[in-house]
C-alpha cells in the first residue's frame, strides 16, 4: 500500500491518503495498521482497524503509548501479512509543525519517509521549551525571538524573564520580559555578561532560559522545530566585540550539540587587535 | 552482448562512479555487465553494487592499508609512470601507472566481453591504444573539452579517433568534440546520465525553502546565490535557503551568511545521503554555478517535481531546463536577475505547481531504462559499423 499525503495533525492523527499499488485510488472500505518499532529491541504496536474513507485513513495515535524512536507504518492484510506502507510524500511541512508545536504536549510525533520510500513515525518524550525563531547580533545587544513549544499557557500578556547562566561559574543575568499569546522577542543587553567575563576561561558559554513564572517553568531556549538536527555545525551567528577595561570580550550565539542556544564569550584581545 | 566497464576507482565515491554503477545495473537487465576496476582502495565499495553486476579490481592501491603483500614487480611498476596517459589526467587521477596499465592490458588480451567502455579520459587513452582490434572500444566523456589540460586535449586528439565510438553528456559537448576529432557519421553521440530507478518523493511546494546541491567549490558560486536570495529575503522574510554540500568554502560562505544578517534564513546543510529525500522538501531548485558539465542535481530536483531556478551557464542546465516550463533560466551571471526569477517562483504558488508538474514530465526524458535503449542502439550500431569496416 502507497500514501500520497501523510502528515501527523495537532490532534495526533496520522492521517494518510491512499493510492493502491496500480496507481489508482484506493478503494479498500477498511484498513488495519500497526506499528513497528525499528532498532535493537523492536516491539510491534496494532493501531486497530480503521474505516477507510474515500482513500482517506485517520489513525488516532493520541491514545497510543509510544517508545522513543523510530516506529514502521505497517499495513495489516486480511490474511494478516505486515507489509511496510509506502510513501512519496516528505512528509515535512514547516507550517504544520509550527502548529503542531504550538499544543501543550509531553510526546512529539512527527512523520518521515525513509530513503527507500517507507512511512516512518517518530516519537520522543519532549518538555515544554522556548523555540527559537530569529536572533539578531547587535552592537551590545542580541534580540531574540520565538514562541513557546508543547506549552499550555493561556491567551494573553504573561510575564516572563530571560535568564543567561554562566556554565561551571556563578554569574546568571536576568532580563524581565513578556510573553504574548506563545510569542517572546526580547532583547538582552550583553553588558552584565561582559562585566562577569572571566578571562582565566578560554570559553565562557551563556545558556539561555525563559523563564515563565505562569508555568512555573524555566524553558531552555533551543530549535526543535523544524527537520535540521545538528545545527551547531549548520548554523555560524555573527560576533560582536564589547570593551572590558583594556580588553574586549567578543560574544557569538551559537547552537550547542542539543540544538539549544547558547551565547559564547570570549577573549577578544586588546582594543588594537579587537578589529582584526 | 558482455559488456565490460572500466573505471579508474570503482571503489570511491564520486559522481562518475555512482553513474557507471547506475547504467550497469541498466545493462545488465538484458546483458552480461562486468564493472573493472583499475584500482581498489578498500574492501567493497563504496556505492552499492547493482544487482547482478560483478566487480573486478586490477589492483590494490599502494596506499590501502590491508592490502596484501604485493611482489616486487608489481611494487616497481606501480612506482612507473604510464606513458600512454596524459601527465595531468595521471596527476589528477592516481589510479594510473605502469602496474594498472600493464593489468589493463592484460584484461583486455583475455577477456571475452565483446564492449569495452572507458569512463574517463586516462581510461579511454589505454583502450583507445591496447585494446584488440576483436574488442568494440566506446570512450565516454563526463567533462566539457574545455576542462581538460592541453597535455589531455592533445592526447585525445591523437588517441580517441582510435576508439570505435565516444560518448558526451550534452550537445555542446558534441559540438566541441565534432570541431575537435575527425568524426565520422555515428561515431559521436550525447548521453545523458541516467536518474537512478527507484520511488522518489514528491514535493509539495508548499514550504518556503529554496534549494541547491553540490560541492561548496568555487564554481557553484553560491556567494552569488547568497545574494540573490538576500533580495528574495527582503520581500519574503519566512523563506529559506538551504545549500546540500561540503567541503571547500564552508566556512568562508558561513561567514559571508553571518555577515550580511542571513543567519536566520540560510543554512548550509552539509552532505545528505538522500539528496531526493531532501529536495522534496523544497519548493525551488536554485542553480547559481558558473559551469555545470551536465546538471544532475537539477534532474533529481525534476523527479521530486521542483522546478529549477539557474543561470543560463554553460553547459548542461540550457539542455535540461526548458524556460518558463519546467523552470526558469537566467542570463549568466546577472544576480539581480537570478533575484528576480526566484521571487517570480516565491510569489506565485500555481506558477510553481504548473512548473513542477512539467518538472516530472521532463524527468522520465533520463528514466534509466530510456538512457539503458540510448547505450543499446549506440552500442548495435558500433558494432555493426566495426564489423562493416573489418569485412572491408
Amino acid at each position: 500500500m502507497q500514501t500520497v499525503v501523510n502528515r501527523i495533525d495537532p490532534e495526533d492523527v496520522l492521517d494518510l491518503r491512499l493510492r493502491a499499488a496500480d496507481g489508482r485510488p484506493s478503494d479498500i472500505s477498511r484498513a488495519r495498521l500497526a506499528l513497528r518499532l525499528l532498532g535493537e529491541e523492536p516491539e510491534t504496536v496494532e493501531v486497530g482497524e480503521l474505516p477507510v474513507d474515500n482513500g482517506r485513513i485517520r489513525a488516532d495515535l493520541g491514545g497510543i503509548e509510544l517508545r522513543d524512536g523510530t516506529w514502521e507504518v505497517l499495513w495489516i492484510d486480511p490474511d494478516g501479512a505486515e507489509v511496510p506502507v509506502r510513501t512519496s510524500d516528505p512528509g515535512f511541512s514547516l507550517a504544520e509543525r509550527e502548529a503542531y508545536i504550538a499544543r501543550p504536549r509531553e510526546r512529539d510525533l512527527r512523520v518521515l519517509r525513509s530513503p527507500d520510500g517507507r512511512l516512518r513515525v517518530r516519537a520522543a518524550a519532549v518538555k515544554p521549551h522556548a523555540e527559537v525563531q530569529w536572533v539578531d547580533v547587535e552592537a551590545t545587544e542580541v534580540r531574540l525571538a520565538g514562541v513557546l513549544a508543547y506549552a499550555a499557557l493561556g491567551e494573553g500578556r504573561h510575564e516572563a524573564r530571560l535568564v543567561a547562566r554562566q556554565r561551571g561559574l556563578s554569574g546568571v543575568s536576568e532580563i524581565p520580559t513578556e510573553v504574548e499569546g506563545a510569542a517572546f522577542d526580547v532583547r538582552m543587553a550583553l553588558e552584565p555578561l561582559v562585566e562577569a567575563h572571566d578571562f582565566a576561561r578560554k570559553h565562557n558559554e551563556w545558556d539561555l532560559w525563559l523563564a515563565v513564572p505562569a508555568l512555573d517553568a524555566e524553558l531552555r531556549l533551543a530549535s526543535h522545530a523544524d527537520d535540521v538536527v545538528g545545527k551547531k555545525n549548520r548554523v555560524r551567528f555573527p560576533r560582536t566585540l564589547l570593551d572590558k577595561g583594556e580588553r574586549k570580550v567578543a560574544i557569538r550565539p551559537y547552537y550547542t550539540i542539543y540544538d539549544g542556544l547558547s551565547l559564547l564569550a570570549k577573549d577578544g584581545g586588546t582594543a588594537s587587535e579587537g578589529d582584526r | 552482448m558482455k559488456i565490460a566497464l572500466i573505471i579508474a576507482n570503482g571503489y570511491g565515491m564520486g559522481g562518475t562512479i555512482r553513474t557507471v554503477f547506475n547504467i550497469a545495473g541498466g545493462l545488465s537487465t538484458r546483458h552480461e555487465v562486468e564493472i573493472v576496476s583499475l584500482v581498489q582502495h578498500r574492501t567493497t565499495p563504496f556505492f552499492d553494487l547493482p544487482e547482478g553486476v560483478p566487480i573486478r579490481a586490477l589492483a590494490p592501491t599502494p596506499g590501502w592499508t590491508d592490502r596484501p603483500r604485493q611482489g616486487l614487480i608489481d611494487r616497481w611498476r606501480e612506482s612507473r609512470p604510464c606513458p600512454t596517459v596524459a601527465k595531468t589526467e595521471a596527476e589528477k587521477n592516481g589510479a594510473f601507472n605502469a602496474r594498472t596499465s600493464h593489468e589493463l592490458r592484460k584484461f583486455l588480451r583475455t577477456t571475452d566481453a565483446d564492449v569495452v567502455v572507458g569512463t574517463r579520459p586516462g581510461v579511454n587513452m589505454l583502450l583507445a591504444r591496447w585494446a584488440p582490434p576483436r574488442l568494440v572500444t566506446i570512450g565516454q566523456e563526463h567533462v566539457h573539452l574545455d576542462n581538460h589540460k592541453e597535455d589531455v586535449r592533445r592526447a585525445i586528439q591523437r588517441l580517441y579517433p582510435r576508439l570505435d565510438g565516444l560518448t558526451v553528456l550534452t550537445e555542446a559537448d558534441k559540438r566541441a568534440y565534432e570541431d575537435f576529432l575527425p568524426v565520422s557519421p555515428g561515431w559521436l553521440t550525447t548521453m545523458p546520465n541516467a536518474l537512478p530507478p527507484g520511488e522518489y518523493p514528491r514535493s509539495t511546494l508548499d514550504n518556503p525553502i529554496i534549494a541547491a546541491a553540490g560541492r561548496l567549490t568555487p564554481i557553484k558560486q553560491y556567494p552569488k546565490l547568497i545574494d540573490a536570495f538576500a533580495i528574495v529575503a527582503r520581500e519574503h522574510p519566512e523563506w529559506r535557503l538551504r545549500i546540500y554540500g561540503g567541503g571547500g568554502k564552508e566556512s568562508a560562505l558561513k561567514s559571508k551568511i553571518a555577515k550580511m544578517g542571513l543567519h536566520n534564513q540560510v543554512m548550509i546543510m552539509g552532505r545528505t545521503k538522500d539528496l531526493t529525500g531532501e529536495l522534496a522538501k523544497a519548493s525551488i531548485l536554485a542553480v547559481s554555478s558558473k559551469a555545470e558539465g551536465f546538471g544532475m542535481t537539477i534532474i533529481e530536483g525534476f523527479a521530486v517535481g521542483v522546478p529549477a531556478v539557474s543561470f543560463d551557464c554553460p553547459h548542461g542546465p540550457r539542455e535540461i531546463i526548458t524556460h518558463e516550463r519546467d523552470g526558469l533560466l537566467v542570463p549568466h551571471q546577472d544576480v539581480d536577475a537570478l533575484a528576480q526569477s526566484l521571487l517570480r517562483l516565491v510569489r506565485d504558488r500555481e506558477e510553481r505547481k504548473r512548473m513542477g508538474e512539467e518538472a516530472l514530465k521532463s524527468a522520465a526524458r533520463y528514466d534509466l531504462s530510456l538512457v539503458t535503449e540510448r547505450w543499446e542502439s549506440f552500442l548495435d550500431e558500433r558494432i555493426a559499423a566495426k564489423r562493416a569496416r573489418t569485412a572491408a
